[in-house]
């Protein structure tokens, strides 16, 4: 009788509760492992996307490289300084950028879109297809601290390239298009 | 097709997420990011810059491309432009950037504090190490008490160094590496000297002969130009309409070269002059070949006899027969000797007996034939670096152990390890009051330094280099930085440039130079407006850019000079027969020290790549081991791993035993590169220095490095090494990869 | 034969119908290693050290096999690179359970490092025996991990590695291709042995272009391939040594 009642607390009670936690814990790892992934890291120098593109700055004008090579580029302290040495020179947060230029050193910007180490990514051919800045990194005009809008795993790369035809090869088909 | 069903896209989300929750990142590497104050302006983020250079790695003098991604070099590839290689690159050229990145350099100049050898060293700043050095070469008394060793120096600081000797009133440097050494370079030049009348490396024009002898010359490994020489065997076997070139290597142990051949001819260790001369009367005898007339040659055959060739070599009539027809029925034959011809006592003969060979055949100057290389049209690189002999370095060892040397400098030179042991030249450093060094890694003569000052590796160094042996045009290989100096090192010409400037008088007047870079852009100069450049500039400025640009200088045509057979002998020939040390009773075996294809003369032990690279006869890495007929093998009860004492008349050594098919059954053989005690954590304490079991000979007093002379026996320890083969032997003697 | 200029994206597949191959001309083999360094410094290959060399797990991409004909006087020896065949009927593809390896539409045998789990079927599978496994975390010494080709991943421990016909060279070729709105040409793509091989033994191009220099000499008389009569379909040529192709 016993036994059968222990028997009944294990399947009744407790696989069951075993399978809700595993599952639980599943889910928050998820949830979590995104909240990590799109959290905006923090920087050296408050530098606000919103204010640049107001005064209509282009993208382009500091991540020029972005349609001629794989990696877009992070603006140096000379291309600030082209601009801050006159304009807005008094605000608190342009003084520290001209500080890094008086003490010759670069800006310790860290990076907020990342791709782990096997993922081979180039800018130049999305640009040259027409993909806009704002298609990937989300509304980067409005952002007051710059963070990655959306966690860059592989499935959301495949949402937009299965929308390719079956034979192009922006398809991406072949694992090795992005994968080094 | 799974994919196609199940959704990759959620596939991955969920792994994604579960991996970063783990913990689990499948990456070694993390990218960062590294932000510019100014950017370089040449430069995409992301893609290279590619700067032009000169290998290093060996006296050859291949020009490289370096490929740069945010100031780290990352690849080295062969220079598509430059004559001599081409684009092609050797394992030791592209192993050069473990030189650069090697976790043992030295970060700063340093004191060894604890006393020699105690390799305990104290970091000095720069200005306190050159003023030390300033002030004790002024206060020298005599400045024939400041001796310099270089080892294989680049043309540039071979030229800011003679001058500087000069200035002060110091004997000229020594000029001596175990690499030159093997490649017979001051040998050579004494035979150019004697045949050509002058001492310029004769360029061999591989690519076109028809046949080819090899006298012990290994040209697809390490001898002279490796890389130029297999681009053109590589021709001279497929690339030439209607024929196949054929090659014949003479030489007692089948090297990888050899393997190469259509022949191996495996002839006792100093025969290959008698062989040669034998040959040279067959063909004067029956008049071989399409060449023309032989009787202006007889004369230099009159004393040799085929007979008794043939019995000292242990071939016969016949054979030798068979290939001089082989030789002079060519239309295009060419006969080359090599490195390992000039270890023995009776090189210079020897030499002489296988250039008699294309001269009789009269192959100067012609397709497939003997060239001499064309002269840089320049004063300043009309001269390029000479090889010592080895009586200058005994000379050197003498005067220091005479206590008549004050201060010892050396550069790019390990002499400790690269000299035999019976030179004593580590006893002969003892009474040297101040020794100063100038290697950026702390190999065994270093160790026996007071002070070192790092020069510059050689990616991150300045020079010129005029290519020797040259190839089909004049050519200066050039030399740039293609990164920062990583660590807090100097370039050598410039302390002596420095040096110049704070000691005065003559020696400030003759290096007038601030520095090495104005040096070498009025080097340069002097070659600006030069009708035969490949490129052209208007000023000196845009010229000493497109040099950097380009990798150097060379001419936009193809110029080939015909040597004059101005030493033709006049007398009969005679290759007297090769001594060795040793009796034959106590060291039955002869033994052939060989230039590792991958350490070459021991300098490559400290980069991992090259450490692990087979060697591509006994796909052994690692380690060091002896290689032994098989006959022979058996005779002493051993086989492969199995441990030896290998013992000369002068030293010892333990080694593990590779049995090896192609080898005399007479002869050992065991590859130079291992055995250092110091020199960084890839090459300390592991394997010997075969460069210690040679026994001095009398030649070797009169300046003949004989390192082919040494006689040895083996015996068994009892003791096993497995070696770091990359074949497997399974014990049948089968082979089969792991 | 120009063809119209396509931007990357819209490139078909079929247009390119490549089957990447290589031929290798024994006759112009040296042995001399340059290869197997090249590798090594271009796909950021680790060392193993001398005793994991000893057990047999280094991690050479490619390897010349040496063989010994014949015995004392009259013995030769023969050279032979040996690298992934990239194999059309590839026997390590079926046996992934994790599906890491697969062929690529231009014809290579692909491995896909962070998919792989380490069984190492593919491993026993191989019959060339060119997949290497990191038994061992590879170590790169600072600063020698500054020399690391940033093109290429560096694998940990417990990933299968081996020859991906430098793909990372094919694919930035092809990339510049596209961008510039011109085709590939023959000869561009070299991978790191055949750019460094002094001889010029090695030969890399398309085998489906009946112009291309690789696949006019795969058409030699002294072509053969490895292990044949397997059916593995190899993309590598070799060349016979010791013959003029005349």
């Amino acid at each position: 009788m016993d036994q059968d009642r222990n028997r009944k607390v294990r399947t009744l009670i407790l696989w069951p509760f075993l399978i809700i936690a595993i599952l639980l814990i599943v889910v928050v790892a998820i949830f979590l492992s995104r909240q990590i992934a799109t959290a905006a890291p923090v920087q050296p120098i408050a530098f606000k996307h919103k204010v640049h593109a107001e005064a209509e700055v282009s993208c382009l004008f500091c991540h020029p490289n972005a349609p001629r090579s794989d990696i877009a580029g992070i603006p140096s302290v000379a291309r600030c300084v082209g601009c801050h040495q006159t304009i807005a020179a008094d605000n608190s947060d342009v003084k520290l950028v001209l500080d890094y230029w008086e003490r010759n050193e670069p800006i310790p910007w860290q990076s907020v879109n990342n791709m782990p180490d096997f993922v081979f990514f180039s800018h130049q051919p999305h640009l040259g297809a027409g993909v806009s800045c704002e298609t990937c990194h989300g509304n980067v005009g409005e952002m007051v601290v710059a963070k990655p809008d959306v966690s860059m795993d592989m499935g959301w790369c495949l949402d937009c390239h299965l929308d390719q035809p079956m034979e192009n090869v922006a398809r991406l088909t072949d694992c090795l298009a992005c994968h080094k | 097709m799974v994919g196609k069903e199940i959704s990759r896209r959620t596939f991955f989300k969920v792994a994604a997420g579960a991996a970063a929750a783990s913990g689990l990142s499948p990456q070694v590497r993390r990218i960062a990011l590294e932000p510019f104050v100014r950017p370089p302006e040449e430069e995409l983020p992301g893609r290279a810059t590619w700067f032009a250079s000169t290998c290093r790695q060996c006296p050859a003098g291949c020009g490289i491309i370096v490929r740069v991604i945010n100031g780290r070099a990352r690849k080295i590839e062969g220079n598509p432009n430059h004559p001599l290689n081409r684009g092609k690159l050797c394992a030791r050229g592209q192993s050069g950037l473990q030189v650069l990145y090697n976790p043992d350099r030295l970060h700063n100049a340093v004191r060894q504090s604890g006393g020699r050898g105690s390799r305990i060293f104290s970091p000095i700043p720069w200005d306190e190490a050159l003023n030390e050095l300033s002030a004790t070469l002024q206060s020298l008394r005599d400045p024939q008490a400041l001796a310099v060793l270089a080892g294989q120096p680049s043309d540039h600081l071979y030229t800011i160094l003679a001058s500087f000797l000069e200035g002060v009133g110091a004997p000229p440097a020594v000029i001596f590496d175990l690499h030159s050494a093997l490649d017979g370079r001051a040998d050579y030049a004494s035979m150019s000297s004697r045949w050509f009348g002058e001492r310029q490396l004769p360029i061999y024009d591989l690519a076109h002969a028809q046949v080819v002898f090899s006298f012990g010359a290994n040209l697809l490994e390490t001898w002279m130009s490796p890389v130029a020489q297999s681009a053109a065997y590589g021709q001279m076997r497929q690339g030439s309409l209607g024929g196949r070139g054929v090659f014949v290597q003479f030489e007692p142990r089948l090297s990888a070269t050899g393997a190469s051949a259509d022949e191996w001819i495996p002839i006792p260790p100093g025969s290959e002059g008698i062989i040669a001369l034998a040959l040279g009367r067959i063909i004067v005898e029956e008049n071989l070949g399409r060449a023309g007339k032989h009787n202006g040659h007889a004369h230099l055959y009159r004393n040799v006899s085929v007979a008794d060739a043939a019995q000292a070599s242990g071939f016969s009539v016949e054979e030798l027969r068979r290939l001089a027809h082989l030789f002079a029925e060519a239309d295009r034959p060419l006969a080359i000797p090599g490195g390992q011809l000039t270890g023995h006592t009776n090189s210079a003969q020897a030499m002489d007996a296988v250039m008699a060979l294309n001269v009789i055949m009269r192959r100067l100057g012609r397709s497939g034939g003997v060239f001499m290389p064309q002269p840089v049209p320049a004063e300043r690189f009309t001269s390029p670096a000479p090889t010592s002999n080895l009586d200058e370095v005994l000379d050197l060892v003498e005067r220091m152990r005479s206590g008549d040397v004050e201060i010892f400098m050396f550069h790019g030179a390990n002499p400790i390890y690269e000299l035999p042991a019976w030179v004593g030249f580590k006893e002969a450093l003892e009474e040297v009051p101040l020794v100063i060094s100038f290697n950026p890694f702390v190999d065994e003569t270093a160790v026996q330094a007071d002070l070192i000052l790092p020069d510059h590796t050689y990616l991150e160094g300045w020079g010129y280099q005029v290519v020797s042996p040259s190839i089909d045009r004049p050519v200066v290989s050039g030399q740039q930085p293609v990164t920062q100096p990583l660590h807090d090192t100097r370039s050598t010409v410039d302390i002596l440039l420095s040096l110049a400037n704070r000691l005065g008088g003559t020696v400030a007047r003759d290096l007038p130079w601030n520095d090495e870079v104005g040096f070498l852009e009025e080097s340069s100069a002097q070659l600006h407006d030069n009708s035969i450049s490949i490129y052209d500039a208007r000023t000196p400025a845009g010229f000493w850019s497109l040099w950097r640009q380009h990798g150097g200088w060379w001419s936009k045509r193809e110029i080939k000079r015909e040597p004059e057979a101005v030493g033709m002998p006049k007398e009969a020939m005679t290759v007297p027969a090769a001594t060795f040390q040793g009796d034959e009773a106590t060291y039955p075996f002869h033994l052939m020290p060989y230039s590792s294809l991958t350490l070459s003369d021991g300098r490559g032990a400290n980069q991992p790549w090259l450490q692990e690279t087979p060697d591509p006869m006994t796909t052994a890495r690692w380690n060091t081991w002896i290689e032994i007929n098989p006959e022979s093998a058996r005779s002493l009860a051993v086989r492969d791993n199995d441990m030896v004492n290998v013992t000369s008349a002068f030293g010892s050594l333990q080694a593990a035993v590779v049995v090896y098919p192609g080898i005399r059954p007479d002869t050992v053989a065991i590859p130079i590169g291992q055995g250092h005690s110091d020199y960084g954590r890839f090459a300390a304490m592991r394997g010997a220095n075969v460069m210690d079991l040679l026994t001095p000979s009398p030649e070797d007093q009169n300046g003949k490095f004989t390192f082919g002379a040494t006689r040895v026996r083996i015996e068994k320890i009892g003791q096993m090494k497995p070696l770091a083969r990359l074949e497997d032997l399974d014990g049948e003697g089968r082979e089969s990869i792991r | 034969m120009a063809k119209a200029v396509r931007a990357s994206a819209e490139q078909k597949l079929e247009e390119n119908n490549r089957r990447w191959g290589m031929v290798i001309d024994l006759d112009r083999c040296t042995g001399c290693q340059a290869c197997v360094v090249a590798c090594h410094a271009e796909n950021n290959v680790p060392v193993v050290g001398e005793h994991e060399a000893t057990r047999g797990h280094s991690m050479h991409w490619i390897r010349i096999e040496r063989y010994w004909e014949g015995e004392y006087p009259n013995v030769k020896a023969r050279f032979m690179p040996v690298l992934c065949q990239h194999c059309g009927e590839a026997p390590c593809e079926p046996v992934c359970p994790v599906f890491a390896t697969y062929h690529t539409p231009e014809g290579l045998n692909a491995q896909v490092y962070n998919r792989c789990i380490g069984t190492r079927f593919c491993g026993a599978a191989c019959p060339y025996k060119v997949r290497a496994f990191n038994w061992f975390r590879p170590d790169f010494p600072e600063p020698l991990d500054q020399q690391l080709n940033p093109d290429v991943s560096v694998r940990q421990r417990g990933i299968i590695e081996k020859c991906s016909f430098c793909v990372q060279r094919i694919r930035r070729v092809e990339l510049d291709a596209a961008a510039s709105g011109r085709e590939v040409e023959d000869g561009e793509v070299q991978p790191a042995c055949v750019q460094s091989c002094p001889p010029s033994a090695l030969i890399f191009g398309d085998l489906n272009d009946p112009e291309s220099e690789a696949s006019q000499f795969s058409r030699s008389r002294r072509a053969f391939r490895l292990l044949d009569f397997l059916g593995t379909d190899p993309a590598v040529v070799y060349l016979k040594g010791g013959e003029t192709n005349v």
